[in-house]
């Protein structure tokens, strides 16, 4: 110790939990600390060591506890510094003080806050991802299917050479896919089934463990067009490959941590706002992943030796007896069709491939009939 | 009879920098000075708080906080474990867990009245998890069923648990009220809202109609590449944003003025509250978009801001001196519930 403490400090004196306070002093000589009240008496005497000391926030009044609960309160905040060698909270209370600096934080706080958006998120789904055991995929493949068929999805009608057929199609495909993925940690278990529902009309699903369905009315849509379907199960298979699913599982988790971490006591309404954006921004992120299983169905269907334009027929099919708003992106978690069959068709040219571009008529006649 | 006036003494500049240094060291930290940053923020705006020259205070400790944080991410983690294993283990452990929701409400709600005080007196919650289960259970879901008209029965419900079981060192909180004082801000709300919406339509529903002959002959494509058409539907968007949030914050306004109006505490102390709708509404969307443009700089000002108008409606009226409460509670127990319903955001803030 550089010098001898020695001086009294001034303050309120309460019983513990007591809300009656009465006027006393705080002497401190050396390591020796006494407290005495109006007239000179003497209250509690003991040593430093005893006081335990709230850490300084803002220009709060200071608390200091002595033993059995005892409380002395001040607002000579400096003196109270002065008991104690420079510790973590004294320092931290200058650095919160009003000054230049703050500006600094301020401009450095949200470049920090998105670094660990655009890095620490990725890296905690590509964390998540490894550990989850291969028993919790194929667990989820199950389950979901499982409640799905309980809910609302039928055995399919297809006639049984139909389903072998397509099967046959499907593994050729799967093959490809695994021939290139053979370096990754887990070979999913690659699954096709149909099923058919009221409710979801001509579509394809695919669940993290390979598990993959048709709905008898997509088949249906292309009873001749074999390269159609090839496409379709090309995308689904991408899916898989590229892990979307729990991709936007952990997506979803790490987010949710993140926004009541970092803006967590925001306020009303702003909270709201901050899980809207999020939950924009995971639309984003599933478009995204759309346009990847498309080009990912493109190659595979390229190093397979297949025909590659069956993206773009079935998008033109689709919007003939479907058509969907091409409008309000945002708010959608798949691409507009437009854009997907705009994709396909510039790689079918740059491969120098000739395709049916039937989109563009449809898309003329319609502004035509106005 | 003399009337206490609440005060709210904190500093948008000053707030700001604990803040920012909170926020910072958080990410700096991922997360984990959290806890202490949380205990900091608590801090300032108890201790800022002022009632008769007195402060209000909070004792938590970061550490009691980071502990309770550890014990729910690692409940969640064993969950996570549990669904590889087995789904009927996992089932169990889900089922446990919602069983035991009333009861770590309960908790919760303790741990946060027991760390917390005025005049070196501790506030203490004593409700147990039937109660909970009342209402934070059975009366929401009963409320689903009838259309969310019974939405004041809910509210009531919750006040009087909450308020009925707390208390200020040993001297209790009384809560009653009868149910007309809760509809008649929740009708209004309502009508609000209807009329918002019927003012909508006419704004918006022109454009809307004047489109919906192109959907009707079945050319969607058109329609919906018009930009007028995009516009009314965003235009319809951000007017149920203006007509939903209005009427849910008139309502929760008035129905805090019905809960505080309604409060004694130890029989002799009147709890008042003044919160004026419009200027509550215009407090919060102001500084919601403050927060916005300012990419959340503004955040502590808007915070201050509302603090020091909560306060200012905010009156103890009591018939003699505040002075000479005693209290007998001591112990702290019960951070890990609190953690809990702080991470998997339920609402239990009543709030002063």
């Amino acid at each position: 110790m550089t010098h001898i403490l020695n001086f009294t400090i001034a303050g309120v004196f309460s019983a513990p939990q007591s809300s009656l306070t009465t006027e006393a002093m705080l002497h401190i000589i050396g390591d020796d600390v006494k407290l005495t009240v109006e007239g000179g008496q003497t209250v509690w005497q003991g040593t430093l060591k005893d006081l335990r000391i709230d850490p300084p926030l803002g220009t709060l009044s200071r608390k200091i506890y002595l033993p059995n609960s005892y409380l002395f309160e001040t607002s000579q905040n400096d003196l109270v510094d002065q008991i104690k060698a420079n510790g973590f909270w004294k320092r931290l209370v200058k650095i919160e003080k009003t000054g230049w600096h703050l500006i600094l934080f301020a401009i450095i706080t949200p470049i920090l806050a998105f670094g660990l958006y655009s890095l620490v998120i990725p890296l905690f789904i590509s964390f998540a991802i490894f550990m989850t055991p291969e028993a919790a995929i194929r667990l989820i493949d199950k389950n979901t299917i499982k409640s799905m068929d309980l809910a609302f999805m039928d055995p399919s009608e297809l006639p049984p050479e139909r389903q072998e057929n397509i099967q046959a199609l499907f593994s050729v495909l799967v093959a490809q896919a695994e021939s290139e993925t053979m370096r990754k940690r887990r070979m999913p278990n690659y699954n096709l089934l149909f099923r058919t529902s009221e409710h979801m009309g001509p579509n394809a699903f695919a669940l993290p463990g390979g598990t993959i369905v048709l709905t008898d009315e997509l088949v249906n849509m292309f009873p001749e067009e074999d390269y159609v379907l090839n496409a379709v199960i090309g995308h689904e298979i991408g899916h898989v490959v590229e892990e979307h699913s729990l991709k936007q599982i952990y997506r979803a988790l790490g987010m949710a941590a993140l926004v009541s971490l970092v803006a967590g006591d925001a306020g009303p309404m702003l909270e709201d706002i901050v899980l809207e954006g999020s939950a924009l921004l995971s639309l984003s992120f599933s478009r995204k992943h759309e346009m990847q299983s498309d080009d990912y169905s493109y190659e595979l269907l390229k190093s397979s030796g297949l025909r590659t334009d069956g993206l773009v027929t079935f998008f033109n099919r689709i919007n003939e007896e479907f058509p969907i708003p091409e409008a309000g992106e945002w708010m959608m978690t798949h691409p507009l069709s437009r854009k997907r069959v705009e994709n396909i068709e510039s790689k079918l040219e740059a491969d120098g491939i000739s395709y049916e571009p039937v989109s563009a008529d449809l898309i003329e006649e319609d502004l035509n009939k106005e | 009879m003399t009337l206490h006036q609440f005060k709210f003494n904190g500093k948008a500049g000053e707030y700001f920098g604990i803040w920012i240094v909170n926020v910072l060291l958080t990410i700096v930290t991922l997360g984990i000075y959290g806890a202490w940053a949380k205990v900091r923020d608590k801090k300032y705006f108890y201790g800022q708080t002022e009632l008769d020259e007195h402060r209000f205070d909070y004792h938590a400790t970061g550490m009691q906080i980071f502990i309770g944080r550890l014990i729910v991410v690692g409940g969640l983690l064993v969950l996570g474990v549990l669904s590889a294993i087995s789904p009927i283990l996992y089932l169990i452990g889900i089922l446990a867990l919602l069983v035991c929701i009333p009861w770590i409400i309960c908790r919760a709600l303790r741990f946060n009245a027991r760390v917390s005080s005025y005049r070196n007196v501790r506030f203490d919650f004593t409700g147990g998890a039937g109660g909970a289960f009342l209402s934070f259970f059975v009366l929401p879901i009963a409320n689903v069923f009838t259309l969310y008209l019974c939405t004041p029965f809910v509210s009531r419900s919750v006040h009087r648990f909450v308020t009925n079981n707390s208390k200020y060192g040993d001297r209790s909180f009384e809560f009653d009220s009868d149910i007309g004082k809760y509809y008649t801000p929740f009708l209004i709300a309502i009508a609000i809202g209807i009329g918002g919406f019927i003012a909508l339509s006419i704004l918006f529903g022109g454009a809307m109609a004047g489109l919906s002959g192109a959907f009707a002959g079945g050319d969607v494509d058109a329609m919906a590449e018009n930009p007028a058409f995009i516009g009314a539907i965003l235009g319809l968007y951000l007017g149920l944003i203006l007509v939903v949030v209005p009427a849910t914050l008139i309502y929760q306004a008035w129905i805090r003025n019905v809960l505080f109006n309604q409060t004694v505490l130890d029989e002799r102390h009147h709890l008042k509250s003044n919160v004026h709708p419009g200027r509550f509404i215009w407090i919060v969307v102001s500084n919601t978009l403050a927060a916005l443009v300012s990419f959340g700089l503004l955040i502590p000002w808007g915070r201050v801001r509302l603090a020091k108008y909560m306060a200012s409606v905010t009156a103890l009226e009591s018939a003699d001196s505040l002075e000479g409460y005693t209290s007998s509670v001591v112990e702290t127990a019960g951070v890990v519930s609190s953690e809990y319903v702080d991470m998997e955001g339920f609402d239990i803030d009543v709030g002063i």
